[in-house]
């Protein structure tokens, strides 16, 4: 986990930063998602599409609670607080390494969360698994490389990304994403699950 | 007598002759030196080292002559991309940061305050209260 705490500092203490803030149920909102659905990755691929164009250096996806246990228990600062989170983060390792994951704690997530090809698959819901959805997600977004037997990444889906790393993938393939979120029939659940183990290999990373 | 202080004179009068003759030597072999030392340099001259002229001559040359750009480290000059800037270079703890501390001074924003190089992308419910961005990441 290189993103973590040795990269740290509060050197962006006195940063300010913009904030796009996409409701999803309420299209009557200034900034919003076409539907309720598909969790975080919806609102964070509708700010791609909207503004692949125009990105700043440095874009942090985040989700809307601020701290305390449990309602941020997915915060990875003191207090579970996002404001902290935020603060800490080292702009200069995500401008290096385009991609930092604004949680270090491995669990869950890691080592090896997601084994898209388990038979059976681990955690199946309702019929769904992760997994399973896993298995067949990734050769729509990443043919011809193979599925990878094992994915693995702190959970949660908060992330900081740089424009450059955005940028590496054209704006097609986030198209590609958000019609497969925007038409799949898997739950919320899901459907978010696999972004959330996506990604990281979306902008950059490895598998594990 | 007569005989007598004719030697005494003839004696001082050679003893003076010889000493101005050893004076006058002196003086003129120190004229030569002084000659030989004044003399422009040749090639031939060289041919052991370089003069006092001219090792000047080629010092002169270095300093007037610019040094050979590739022998030079070169710091790490990040050129700024799509949409402007970055404005990080106050948190860069490397030296090697020239060009990104002028691009820094431009904003006049020497505490990296530059709100519309970074953005937080929140996706909510609407019943959901992110009054907290707002106040901790102000606009």
């Amino acid at each position: 986990m290189s993103n973590c705490n040795p990269f740290r500092s509060a050197r962006t203490h006195l940063s300010r930063w913009q904030h796009a803030i996409y409701t999803v149920d309420n299209t009557s909102h200034l900034l919003h998602t076409d539907a309720n659905k598909g969790r975080e990755a919806n609102a964070y691929l509708s700010y791609i599409l909207r503004n692949y164009e125009s990105l700043p250096s440095i874009v942090s996806f985040v989700h809307p609670h601020r701290d305390g246990y449990p309602a941020a228990w997915h915060n990875d600062a003191s207090n579970y607080d996002n404001v902290n989170s935020l603060k800490a983060l080292n702009i200069d390792f995500v401008q290096r390494n385009g991609y930092a994951n604004l949680r270090c704690i491995w669990i869950p997530g890691c080592p090896d969360e997601i084994h898209p090809l388990r038979e059976p698959p681990k955690d199946v819901d309702g019929g769904e698994s992760t997994e399973q959805a896993m298995a067949s997600v990734w050769p729509l977004f990443f043919a011809p490389q193979a599925v990878p037997s094992i994915i693995g990444t702190p959970c949660c889906a908060q992330f900081a990304v740089s424009r450059d790393q955005i940028r590496k993938r054209p704006l097609l393939e986030y198209v590609r994403y958000h019609d497969w979120l925007m038409k799949t029939e898997l739950s919320d659940d899901v459907s978010g699950r696999v972004f959330e183990y996506l990604w990281h290999i979306i902008f950059g990373q490895d598998p594990i | 007598m007569y005989n007598r202080l004719v030697a005494r004179f003839g004696g001082a009068a050679c003893v003076l002759s010889f000493f101005f003759f050893l004076v006058h030597f002196s003086v003129l072999h120190a004229g030569f030196e002084r000659f030989t030392r004044l003399r422009p340099s040749t090639s031939s001259d060289n041919a052991d080292g370089p003069t006092e002229g001219s090792r000047d001559s080629q010092i002169g040359n270095q300093i007037a002559r610019p040094p050979s750009t590739s022998t030079i480290t070169r710091p790490e000059v990040i050129k700024p991309d799509h949409g402007g800037p970055n404005i990080e270079s106050p948190t860069r703890p490397s030296p090697a940061s020239t060009s990104i501390s002028v691009d820094t001074t431009t904003r006049g924003s020497p505490l990296g305050s530059a709100p519309e190089d970074k953005i937080v992308v929140i996706g909510k419910l609407q019943h959901e209260n992110t009054d907290w961005v707002a106040e901790f990441l102000p606009e």
